[in-house]
């Protein structure tokens, strides 16, 4: 109810706080997909986040904005793709080499878009006309206006948990959980795990996309940092701050890392110091994440 | 009777050890072949070999006459080769329900379906529900695995193979770390489903071997020193002396 009356009473900036978390959770459910339910830790994941938004810059075109069903759209299709490729490199690796390899991707897409003229290198693009949508000539969709942007962000994070907690309660759903907790005995009994942790990939690397499509649009400017391995990381601390494997992990963990670092960095210069506190504490005094502190009795992990 | 699997000549070496060397064995549906011997005499190795886990050296692998050597744990799931394991390969950290659910989705083509919750499948919540019954434990269907006893960890270890509907059952030490009455429940299980499968049992409980074997082979050293009827193998002399202790060859 409160989320949903912010834009109402809320403050220009605090609207605009609100859905960069909006859009952080969706960032940080996705990458929970690969860690927390399949058991794959990513620290590439940004890539996908990334890339999302600079298709959606080098598409936009200037002058006329584009429907926003479309762009979203095909931001999430060019990223699936790029995800099948990166997934079908990187799974073939495992443990510390999948992260090494998940790394290494993330890296050379970074300085690929960093370092050539191809996508406005160290600047980034700006994206002058935001895509939007005319619902029959009567009502118009503007994302450049704060609010109408944070409605779009929550419904779009209620749809992507929704989402993944089907997924996690359908036959793939299974499927995954066996991967993570015993991938030999899921292969035994007659699984070809590789398939199903590629798809796993895929569906990550899409949510992924949808989140870096609002990042993009939300500020209409993406740069390289949005795919550096800096954001990656970002995002698994916020996954092992909530809880990994836990539908609500992700928006807890985020919350809270977001909340936590808005305050220090207004209290104090050394506000990275004080966060590295804060992680550090949860991590020692909550080893399930914050999402386990409710329900410990729900995840006796062995 | 015609035998599902049959292993001709199998051999593995590990750099230089032969874990089993030259091993012939069949197996018919409805047929316990048991397979013993002391410790380190390759019958986990054997198992190994038979379910894809480890490729042989040398040696063939025959499922219905067909030769299939070479093909991995998943593809010899597929064609019928159920497994058990000696050390517990099970998912802890999901409920009885879950493990099973896994185990009796890899037979339907439904896998891949990431929408639809897994209730909406009656084949897989029917098939769940028969395995549980089978090995009994229906009572704690909705517990986590890690809460479980050592016993009723083994029978999920079970539950997992039969819920794949296997024409072939391995199973490597199912008794391994029970006490005497779990046993007792184990080889009851083992006796009322026997008719189905074609079993081949790696077992150290002699009791339980003799109670439910109908034909035996015996190991040491990664050879097949002796096989046979039970009573052949009980009055065997080399086999006495195997375990024993003493080398047979003397």
């Amino acid at each position: 109810m409160m989320l949903i009356l912010l834009p109402v009473f809320g403050e220009r900036f605090y609207i605009q706080f609100a859905s960069k978390i909006l859009i952080m959770i969706i960032f940080v459910s996705s990458l929970n997909l690969l860690v927390g339910f399949t058991g794959l830790v990513s620290l590439g994941h940004a890539a996908f986040f990334g890339s999302s938004g600079y298709v959606i810059a080098l598409l936009s075109p200037i002058g006329t904005s584009m429907n926003l069903f479309v762009a979203l759209l095909s931001s999430v299709l060019c990223v699936g793709a790029l995800g099948a490729v990166f997934g079908a490199l990187v799974l073939r690796t495992k443990g510390i080499f999948f992260i090494m390899s998940t790394l290494a991707l993330g890296e050379m897409l970074f300085y690929f878009l960093h370092d050539t003229a191809f996508a406005g290198g160290s600047d980034g693009i700006y994206i002058h006309d935001r895509p939007g949508f005319n619902l029959f000539g009567w009502w118009q969709l503007d994302l450049s206006n704060v609010s109408h942007f944070y409605y779009l962000a929550l419904i779009l994070v209620c749809l992507v948990l929704m989402l993944i907690k089907r997924i996690m309660n359908s036959p793939f759903g299974r499927v995954i959980s066996g991967i993570r907790v015993n991938e030999h005995r899921t292969k035994a009994l007659g699984y070809h795990t590789y398939k199903f942790k590629l798809v796993c990939f895929v569906i990550a690397s899409m949510i992924a996309a949808i989140s870096g499509f609002l990042a993009a649009v939300q500020f209409g400017v993406v740069n390289p940092e949005m795919v550096g391995w800096h954001a990656s990381g970002h995002a698994l601390m916020m996954v092992i701050l909530g809880g990994k494997g836990s539908i609500l992990g992700p928006v807890l963990g985020t919350t809270t890392l977001m909340l936590v670092e808005e305050i220090f960095q207004v209290a104090t210069k050394h506000w990275q110091l004080l966060t590295g506190i804060v992680v550090v504490l949860v991590a020692l005094f909550f080893p399930n994440g914050l999402a386990g502190l409710n329900f410990p009795k729900k995840r006796p992990e062995t | 009777m015609r035998s599902v699997i049959e292993a001709i000549g199998l051999t593995k070496r590990f750099a230089g050890l032969s874990a089993v060397s030259d091993v012939s064995l069949s197996c018919e549906p409805g047929v316990i072949h048991a397979v013993i011997g002391p410790n380190g005499a390759g019958k986990s190795t054997l198992i190994n070999l038979l379910s894809g886990d480890l490729k042989p050296t040398s040696g063939k692998i025959l499922i219905d006459g067909l030769d299939v050597t070479g093909s991995g744990s998943s593809q010899m799931s597929l064609l019928g080769v159920g497994r058990s394991y000696q050390r517990s390969n099970i998912y802890p950290s999901l409920t009885v329900v879950e493990n099973c659910n896994i185990a009796v989705q890899s037979r339907f083509e439904i896998s891949m379906r990431f929408l639809g919750a897994v209730s909406a499948y009656p084949g897989v919540e029917v098939g769940t529900k028969r395995v549980l019954e089978r090995v009994g434990l229906e009572s704690v269907a909705h517990k986590k695995v890690s809460q479980l006893s050592h016993g009723e960890q083994r029978q999920v270890e079970i539950a997992l193979a039969l819920a794949t509907n296997p024409k072939v059952l391995l199973l490597d030490e199912p008794l391994a770390g029970m006490g005497a009455e779990e046993s007792l429940r184990i080889v009851e299980l083992l006796r009322s489903i026997r008719s189905e499968f074609a079993v081949i049992l790696v077992e150290h409980d002699m009791d339980a071997v003799f109670a439910l074997a109908d034909t035996l082979t015996v190991m040491l050293n990664g050879q097949v020193i002796d096989a046979g009827l039970p009573q052949h193998i009980r009055s065997s002399a080399r086999v006495q002396a195997a375990y024993l202790g003493g080398d047979f060859s003397d």
